[in-house]
């Protein structure tokens, strides 16, 4: 990689911390995490529940803002960014998956998966949206709504919300952790497709060591921290 | 509007998919609570144009002198002829309208030539009252409420009696103009000519009974001056003064208590409206803040 520009990280994070007001006082969540993540690479996070791989990955989407550190998406300073700001920086840059589907009850299928594309001003965002569905399958399911759905058409929605954009940055919330193996399999081979198709960057929490071998580069959390051989990984 | 304010809208229109069903039950209480103290403020403000416009209607005169148990006297009267243009004499009791076999209660109104003072009584068959109350054949008319009439089961035309005096009914009253400033009665209505009674044995000492001196006063008349001039006098002796700017303090006083209990209703319609609208918005918006946290998520600005 020659090019300055490429050789930038599409993610990079300086002692990024975290600390929540809690009930019994402030929880410090993620307590210093330094890690750059290039473009198209993809990685695992990985981590017993309760370690913060949620919330790093909040983090990274600017989703939720940083205590302290830096979290630099795409060369831009999340930290430094207002929330309306934020908000205009995820449209287009960013597509989210979450575990539990998160469609909006009251929008069609197609209305869901335009919505991020009409919010950002994309003309042509319902025939892209249309598009968008036909490739994971639900081309003839456009005009219901998410009660109308099983869970692993949800989720396939919801991936096509996140993809349609065409964004330069996927993070994925154990998309599959409500689903069954075969949908969950279906689902994730949908995601590394899209992954290959446009070139994305894929950050990815799962559970499972299988999926996780399917990324470039694992990075287990433990407790607020990047595991010992994490950051192994990231001198070489 | 801006591409973003239409989407804006879009957004909330396909929001409103999930309907306003909360909020209907609420929203029912919020009109009716407003509707009530709207509606009882209208209606009290209407009855009290109306008492005070048909004050003398409603109290059979401009002014009225009462006595309990005795009629005027000589000194009493002459007072009277002196402030009034014309003066009318009512008589009012309780008796029993008695026919074969059966007997009611019913509150006397005797009167004298010049009943009613002001208004009109409509009688039904339509005839005058001064020929509905004179003798016939040497039986006195009267008139009766239709409820006193149906309850006796009398025909128009038939008698009774009142004491030991026999009436004839000769229509039935259908409108006592001066019915409102009567105050508390135990019976329906008869009316019959006080000089009829002569003969009854129910006027006389010891009955228990009232005399009310409606009085037509000269135009431009003080009631004021004249309340006081005659309270003055006659107080001691039992007179009490009504006119027309109070005919029927009865009345009034229940008009507002009745239009305060209503506007408590409407209030408590409010309060429980408004209870419920903050509730049925939270648990709305308890509802919607994942849709919201969706949005964001998606890019949607705050604003
Ligand atoms: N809003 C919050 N306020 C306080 N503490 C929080 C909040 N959100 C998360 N936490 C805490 O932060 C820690 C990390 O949470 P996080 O959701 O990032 O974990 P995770 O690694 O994603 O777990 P899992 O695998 O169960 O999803 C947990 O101990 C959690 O209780
Ligand atoms: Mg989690």
């Amino acid at each position: 990689m020659t090019d300055p520009v490429l050789a930038l990280p599409v993610l990079a994070l300086t002692d990024a911390r975290l600390t929540l007001a809690g009930n019994a006082g402030p929880v410090e969540i993620l307590k210093g995490i330094s890690l750059d993540i290039a473009k198209g690479e993809t990685v695992g996070l990985i981590g017993p529940s309760g370690s913060g791989k949620s919330s790093l990955l909040m983090l990274m989407g600017g989703l939720e803002r940083a205590t302290g550190g830096k979290v630099l998406a795409l060369g831009q300073d999340l930290t430094a960014m207002d929330e309306d700001a934020l908000a205009r920086f995820r449209r287009g840059n960013m597509g989210v998956v979450f575990q539990s589907f998160h469609l909006i009850p009251t929008m069609t299928a197609l209305e869901n998966v335009a919505l991020p594309m009409e919010l950002s001003g994309t003309p042509d965002a319902f025939p892209r949206a249309e598009a968008e569905l036909a490739s994971v399958g639900l081309g003839h399911r456009i005009g219901h709504y998410p009660a109308q759905l099983s869970g692993g058409e949800q989720q396939r929605v919801a991936l096509a919300r996140a993809a349609a954009p065409r964004p330069a940055i996927l993070l994925a919330d154990e998309p599959t952790g409500n689903l069954d193996g075969v949908n969950g399999q279906a689902i994730m081979d949908m995601l590394f497709g899209l992954r290959d198709r446009h070139g994305a960057t894929l950050v990815l929490v799962t559970h499972s060591p299988e999926l996780a071998t399917r990324c470039d580069r694992v990075i287990r959390l433990a407790d607020g921290l990047l595991a010992p051989e994490a950051l192994a990984k990231a001198a070489e | 509007m801006s591409l973003r304010s239409t989407l804006a809208f879009t957004i909330a229109r396909r929001e409103l998919r999930g309907g306003l069903r909360g909020f209907r039950v609420f929203l029912a209480c919020l009109a009716l609570g407003v509707a009530a103290i709207a509606a009882v403020g209208t209606l009290r403000t209407g009855i009290q144009q109306g008492l005070t416009d048909q004050g003398a209607v409603i109290l059979g005169g401009d002014a009225e002198m009462r006595f309990t148990y005795r009629a005027a006297d000589a000194d009493e009267r002459a007072y009277m002829d002196r402030i009034a243009t014309r003066v009318s004499e009512v008589y009012d009791f309780r008796s029993m309208a008695l026919i074969e076999g059966d007997q009611a209660l019913t509150q006397v109104k005797a009167v004298d030539d010049g009943w009613p003072l002001t208004g009109a009584a409509t009688l039904d068959p339509a005839i005058a009252v001064a020929e509905a109350l004179a003798d016939q054949n040497g039986i006195p008319g009267a008139l009766m409420d239709p409820v006193l009439i149906d309850r006796l089961s009398l025909q128009i035309g038939d008698t009774f009696r009142l004491g030991t005096q026999d009436f004839r009914l000769t229509a039935a009253l259908v409108r006592e103009p001066d019915s409102a400033s009567t105050g508390f009665a135990l019976g329906p209505r008869t009316v019959v000519r006080t000089e009829a009674l002569a003969n009854s044995g129910l006027l006389s000492a010891g009955s228990l009974y009232e005399t009310r001196y409606r009085l037509t006063l000269p135009p431009g008349a003080d009631l004021q001056v004249l309340e006081d001039q005659s309270e003055g006098q006659f107080r001691d002796k039992g007179m009490r003064w009504t006119d027309s700017r109070n005919a029927a303090p009865g009345i009034e006083g229940f008009v507002d208590r009745i239009g305060s209990f209503l506007v408590l209703v409407g209030l408590a319609g409010l309060a429980v409206g408004g209870v419920g609208i903050s509730a049925a918005i939270r648990s709305y918006l308890d509802g919607k803040t994942e849709t919201i946290a969706t949005l964001k998520t998606l890019g949607a600005e705050a604003g």
